[in-house]
Order: structure tokens, then C-alpha cells, then sequence
């Protein structure tokens, strides 16, 4: 899709601002939804392209970061996406509407190939490494919202970046279903181990077994007849033989529930290992992200640095002056507060 | 938003110019990026747009439960929004912007001041946990407050907000909805809230004073108007306050060739329809007439060359303005009384005062935040 202005008189420019491009999104997010077909959400980083700022410039990450968004443009001309590159943010974020998550895997793939093939082309004379994370919004966390597709497009692009590049990386139930896998499986190695322990002291205390009902009755049967040295040793030995055959089937038992438990724990560890395979990242990065999850670190800004007006906003005059009046007037308001703080109370 | 505008248009660096400059005096100690927040402080609610994608909106409500017991068994010390009203009989309930505490405007003396502002005070903090913002980054808000900008206590909403944020600013609501839109020549916003009905005539500069009306013909006044509307048609029918609030949401139409609306009501204890479409339209409508009042004084001393361009810009905006047929009825009357008229309606009225704060925020110079500070 080409740029094309939009036909309102009143703007003068085709370009968006990154708030009006996201809530372009947000609206395509919504229709998918409502009209129930598949979107997918891109983002795409370039590995490096810090390090290049540093040696070359800004201008050269801002080249590289153009280029990169050419090369999406072209592998991807024959879709509708939303996108931009956020020169800020240091990423490219896209939402293809109507795309599976096999297609979108594909231009995945596309992209990276076409980025490393740019050696010779590219700004700073060198190939486009490409991180990609992507999400779809066939999950419940990523079909309630658009912050939960944004934000696990943002996860997968973690996971796929510091790699140096080429890495695409689908936002998947896989990852959640593996979160939630190794949760069984802490949990399961838990009680587990509490349970053998139990076993383990109970096979081992014969004296415990010696009280045991059998016992009991063998000893309640003795007491009936007239004891004699021979009957009280031939006691003796019944009560023996019988602990032994309880303490042998009370270990078979516990070796048998040992092996069911052990046959469970390798269950889950084989299908997270699976899972994991299917996904092509390993478990430390997925623990990484998923740790990254559990304190809510928040959701990051697109915005790295501190914006301002757009030189090229079509009403700059009027906004700054505007600008301006509102700091003035906050200024007022501060300098009104602080004195008047104290006799809030 | 149109079709056309899903181009897919590359953002270059043309903020990075300013950008540039406005770091030079930046004392920032965080790296983590710097975060956008746009807030609508409104009286029936608040909402956040956030520059990394987040949105929410709460009513503005705010409970503390009454006691001990109370606080187990909602296990909150706070509770915020709809949540706040459903167990508003176990709380001490507030609605922070309404109660007119925070309004200069009042002369009533309310005794609970204090409790009023520390749960203003509180909501804000919420809303901006909820935009979910992250520690390492600098956060810088604009926060949208109603048009009555002689809000008293400015201080306490500005004071309970940079506990959360590193640099914050107020501005009047119906600015932020023009402002979001680009629309800043010559526009008549009109913001339909619960309490008031918002008028704000844009010309290319800041409003002032005189480019402001307010009057109270708003969402509250529908309601009553309705429940007294439907009192004298079906004095049998059982309601309350909060479902004709419901019925007006649910089905708020002026057209004439709007649907018919049956509702149920009790009678007695017993669920009874009663059809209450003339009701609904002629309470929706009854707002009109006063709009166009207002419309009218902010065009009639506006200057003359000017005033026909005026007429046939009017934006609607605010929870009010989901009134289905609103803009017709409104530029009907206006072509009856003042010739022409033209009415647009903004599209996502729930967010429509976070979304221009957001880009006000966004759009405010670097030293200006610093000063603040
Ligand atoms: N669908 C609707 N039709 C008519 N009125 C509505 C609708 N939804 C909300 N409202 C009304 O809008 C008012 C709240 O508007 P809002 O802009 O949120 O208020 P404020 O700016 O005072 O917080 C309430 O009176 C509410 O009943």
C-alpha cells in the first residue's frame, strides 16, 4: 500500500502522528476483532544500530532505520499494513490486517533475507541484521486488547532480539502454555518430593510397621492359646515374617508410586521441551521474559527521548504559541500553590 | 478515521530536530525513554491515553470502606470506578469532581473538602498506574480538567499527581479535544458531560475567558428530564435515578424516525413494558434549544468576517454527544436560527479529552517540562 493523502480538507499533510498512527491501528485491531479475522502485530528492531549511532552518527541509524522500513515496504507491498518506523524507539511497528500467522512468518523470513542481502546497499555499508517479534490476535490476551497484542508482539521481539539478527519470533499460546507448564511442573516436583519423603520414612520404620493391624491380630490370635517357650518363639518368628512381607509390599507400593511420579515430572519437562523446540528459543530466554512478566515492569513508551512539535506540523505557529500559553499559565498555577499548600490543611 | 489514512507512512526523524534542543537543558537522570500521558479528569469520568499504547477509563467515583469489616470483605483500602459504586453502602463514597468541592464556582459549604480532594487525589494516582508506566522511564502528563477551568485546588490535583510523574501540567478539556483533532481555527467545540455542557470557540490561539460557556444542561439534566417524563406518563412505573441513566445510555435517539424503545419497569414489585419512546426523544431534545443558545453568543461576538466558517464547524464531543441524531437536530436548529450550520462528531468521545491531552504532552517543548518540575 502506497501512501495516499486522505482526502480531509483541513490537514495538510499525509503523515500521521505516532498517537494518530496507533489509534489507526487500534481501529484495525477492532474491526479484525469484531469481523473476526486474523491481524497480526510486527515490530522489528535493528541489531546494532545503537552501536552504529556511536561510531557513525544518528544519521547513519536514522538511514539504516529508513532503509530497513523500505525493505518491509517492498517485501510486504503486496499487503495492506499500518506502519511506522519510530526513529525514536528504534523500531519498526506494523499491523498486517487479514494475515495469518503463517504468512506474517513468512514475510518474517523475507525480510530478514532481504535484509541480509542489502550488504552492499545499505547507508552504513553494512547488511541489515534484523530482530523480529510478532504477535497474532487469535489468543485471549492478545484479542482482548490492543495493548496485549502490541505488548506481546513487544515479548517476542525481546526474545528474538541480541542474536545478531535474523531472528523471527512468533508470539505463541506455546509461551503461555509453557509459563503455565512449568508452573505445573514446580508445583508437581514440590509435592512430589514432600510425598517420597513420607513414603520413605514409613517404608523405613519398621517399628512403626510393628504396630501395624496385622501384627496386632497375630498377637491377639497368641494370646488365646497356653504359651509355652516353644509357641512364644514360634510367636516371635510369625510377627517377623509378617513384618518382613509388609515392609516388602509397603516398598513395592512406594516404588511403584516413586515411578508414576517420576513418569509425570517427565511428561511435563518432555512437553515443555517440545514446546520449546517449536518455538526455537531456549529455555533460559523464555525464563528471562516470563521472570520479566511476573513484576509488571510496566509497558514501555515508543518514545526514547523527549519530542516536542514537529518542525513540519502544518500549524507549528499557532501550537507553539499555544504551547507556551499553557506552561505560562501552569507556571502561574504553581507559583498560586505553593504558598497556598500550607493552608490547604 | 477514514479508510485512507491506513497508508502506511514512515515516521522520520523531523521530531528529532527539536528533540535535540530540548534535551540540551534536560536534567534527566532516567533512560529508560520518556513517557506521554494524557488524562481526562472528568466529572462522571477519567481516562488515560498513554504513549505506550495503553488505555483506560474509570468512572470517576472513589469508595473507602466504612470500617474494619468492611475492608475485609472488599479486601482494598480503595476502591475506584464502577467497583466504587457497586459497594458505595460499605464505603465512604465519593465523586470527587462532581461534588463541586473542587469548584470555585460553588458557594455551598461542603463539610468533606479534605476527604474530597485526597480522593481526587487518589483517582489520579490510579489512573496513571493503570497506563502502566515504568520506572525507569521520565513520565510527563497533561491532564485535561473541566472548562469551569477556575477549579479550585488546582494545587492538590497538580500535587497528587507528580508523586506519580516527573513533570505535569493542566489544561481546559474542550481545548484538548480540539487540540487532539487538529482542529485549532476556528471550531466550536461543544463537550457534553454529566454535570455541564462545555462551549469553546478555537481560534488559532489559547481560549480565553470570554471564548467559554458553560451551562447545565447536560447528561444530568436528560436524565431528570426523563424520569420526570416518564413519572407523569406512567405514574404505576418504579424507577430509579441510575436506570433511567441506564435506559437514556442504552437508547438516546432525537431522530424522528428513531426505533421504538420498550423498556421494563416495575409496578408494584412486578416487571411491566412500557413504551417510553417519546419520552427519550423529547428529553434529548430538550438540550438543544440551550446549545444553540450558546452556540449563538460565541458566534455572534466573534468577528463577523469570520462567524459563517464558525457556524459550520461545530464539533461534538464529550459522553453526551452519543446522543444518536444530535448533530442533525443541532444543525437543524442552527440553519432555523442562525442560517447555517454544520456539526461533526468526534469519534471516540470516551477518549477523545485523553487523546488531545496525549498529543499536547507530546507536543510540549522539553525546557517547558524541565521548568516544571
Ligand atoms: N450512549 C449515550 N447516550 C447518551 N448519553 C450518554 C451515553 N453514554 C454516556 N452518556 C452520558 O454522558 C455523560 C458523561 O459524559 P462524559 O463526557 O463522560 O462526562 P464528564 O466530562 O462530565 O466526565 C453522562 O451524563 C452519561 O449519561
Amino acid at each position: 500500500m502506497t501512501p495516499e493523502p486522505n482526502g480531509s480538507a483541513t490537514r495538510q499533510a499525509p503523515r500521521l502522528s505516532i498517537t494518530q498512527m496507533l489509534s489507526v491501528m487500534r481501529v484495525e485491531f477492532h474491526r479484525a476483532r469484531t469481523q473476526r479475522y486474523p491481524l497480526c502485530c510486527l515490530m522489528v528492531a535493528v541489531e546494532g544500530v545503537d552501536d552504529l549511532a556511536a561510531r557513525e552518527g544518528w544519521q547513519a541509524k536514522s538511514s539504516a532505520m529508513a532503509a530497513a522500513y523500505g525493505l518491509l515496504k517492498r517485501v510486504a507491498r503486496e499487503h495492506g499494513f499500518i506502519g511506522m518506523a519510530i526513529q525514536s524507539g528504534d523500531r519498526i511497528m506494523a499491523v498486517f490486517p487479514n494475515t495469518s500467522t503463517e504468512r506474517m512468518g513468512e514475510l518474517g523470513r523475507l525480510l530478514c533475507e532481504a535484509g541480509a542481502a542489502q550488504s552492499t546497499t545499505s547507508a552504513a555499508g553494512l547488511a541489515l541484521r534484523f530482530a523480529l517479534g510478532a504477535s497474532h490476535n487469535l489468543l485471549a490476551e492478545t484479542n482482548s486488547s490492543f495493548e496485549g497484542l502490541v505488548e506481546s508482539a513487544g515479548r517476542a521481539l525481546h526474545l528474538a532480539t541480541g542474536h545478531g539478527g535474523g531472528r523471527y519470533v512468533m508470539w505463541r499460546e506455546a509461551e503461555s502454555e509453557i509459563d503455565a507448564l512449568r508452573n505445573d511442573l514446580a508445583a508437581a516436583t514440590k509435592s512430589f518430593r514432600e510425598e517420597q519423603q513420607t513414603l520413605a520414612d514409613e517404608a523405613g520404620d519398621a517399628g512403626g510397621l510393628q504396630r501395624a493391624e496385622l501384627v496386632d491380630k497375630i498377637q491377639r490370635i497368641f494370646a488365646t492359646v497356653v504359651r509355652t517357650p516353644d509357641i512364644e518363639a514360634l510367636e516371635v518368628r510369625v510377627v517377623e515374617l509378617a513384618v518382613a512381607e509388609l515392609y516388602e509390599e509397603r516398598k513395592k507400593a512406594v516404588a511403584a508410586q516413586m515411578r508414576e511420579h517420576a513418569r509425570q515430572v517427565d511428561m511435563l519437562e518432555r512437553r515443555i521441551a517440545k514446546l520449546t523446540s517449536v518455538i526455537g528459543v531456549t529455555e533460559e530466554e523464555l525464563r528471562r521474559v516470563m521472570e520479566l512478566k511476573m513484576v509488571d515492569p510496566g509497558v514501555a513508551s515508543i518514545f526514547k527521548t523527549v519530542q516536542g512539535l514537529r518542525a513540519d506540523d502544518p500549524q507549528a505557529q499557532a501550537k507553539k504559541a499555544m504551547m507556551s500559553t499553557i506552561f505560562e499559565q501552569n507556571l502561574a498555577f504553581q507559583k498560586k500553590a505553593a504558598p497556598e499548600t500550607a493552608s490547604v490543611g | 478515521m477514514t479508510k485512507n489514512t491506513t497508508a502506511d507512512i514512515g515516521q522520520k526523524g523531523g521530531a528529532e530536530a527539536a528533540t535535540s534542543t530540548a534535551d540540551k537543558g534536560a536534567t534527566t537522570k532516567k533512560d529508560g525513554g520518556v513517557l506521554y500521558l494524557g488524562v481526562d479528569l472528568g466529572t462522571s469520568r477519567t481516562s488515560i491515553a498513554a504513549s505506550n499504547g495503553q488505555r483506560v477509563t474509570l468512572s470517576s467515583h472513589v469508595g473507602y470502606p466504612k470500617d474494619v469489616v468492611a475492608r475485609k470483605l472488599l479486601g482494598k483500602d480503595v476502591l475506584f470506578g464502577d467497583e466504587a459504586v457497586q459497594h458505595r453502602l460499605s464505603c465512604r463514597f465519593y465523586r470527587p469532581l462532581a461534588s463541586g468541592v473542587l469548584k470555585a464556582t460553588s458557594n455551598e459549604k461542603t463539610n468533606d473538602v479534605e476527604g474530597n480532594m485526597k480522593a481526587a487525589a487518589d483517582l489520579i494516582r490510579e489512573i496513571i498506574r493503570l497506563a502502566k508506566p515504568r520506572s525507569d522511564e521520565l513520565v510527563y502528563a497533561v491532564i485535561g480538567v473541566p472548562a469551569e477551568a477556575a477549579i479550585h485546588h488546582k494545587d492538590a490535583i497538580i500535587k497528587a499527581a507528580r508523586e506519580s510523574v516527573d513533570s505535569v501540567m493542566l489544561c481546559s478539556e474542550p481545548f484538548s479535544v480540539a487540540y487532539g483533532l487538529d482542529m485549532l481555527d476556528d471550531v466550536l467545540v461543544i463537550d457534553i458531560g454529566a454535570g455541564t455542557t462545555d462551549l469553546c470557540r478555537m481560534h488559532g490561539t489559547m481560549p480565553e475567558e470570554s471564548d467559554q460557556l458553560t451551562n447545565t444542561y447536560a447528561g444530568d439534566y436528560v436524565d431528570n428530564r426523563l424520569a420526570e417524563l416518564i413519572a407523569k406518563r406512567y405514574p404505576e412505573a418504579q424507577f430509579t435515578t441510575q436506570m433511567i441513566k441506564e435506559i437514556k445510555e442504552k437508547h438516546s435517539n432525537i431522530s424522528d424516525t428513531m426505533p421504538p424503545v420498550v423498556v421494563e419497569l416495575p409496578v408494584n414489585g412486578k416487571p411491566t413494558s412500557f413504551d417510553v419512546t417519546e419520552e427519550i426523544r423529547t428529553a434529548c431534545r430538550s438540550i438543544v434549544p440551550h446549545m444553540v443558545d450558546g452556540l449563538a453568543k460565541l458566534i455572534a461576538t466573534f468577528d463577523p468576517e469570520f462567524q459563517n466558517r464558525l457556524k459550520n464547524r461545530v464539533l461534538l464531543a464529550g459522553g453526551g454527544s452519543m446522543i444518536k441524531g444530535l448533530d442533525l437536530a443541532i444543525e437543524a436548529e442552527m440553519k432555523q436560527r442562525l442560517g447555517a450550520g454544520k456539526v461533526y462528531r468526534i469519534e471516540e468521545p470516551v477518549y477523545g479529552g485523553a487523546n488531545g491531552a496525549l498529543k499536547i504532552a507530546h507536543d510540549m517543548p522539553g525546557e517547558y517540562w524541565d521548568k516544571l518540575k
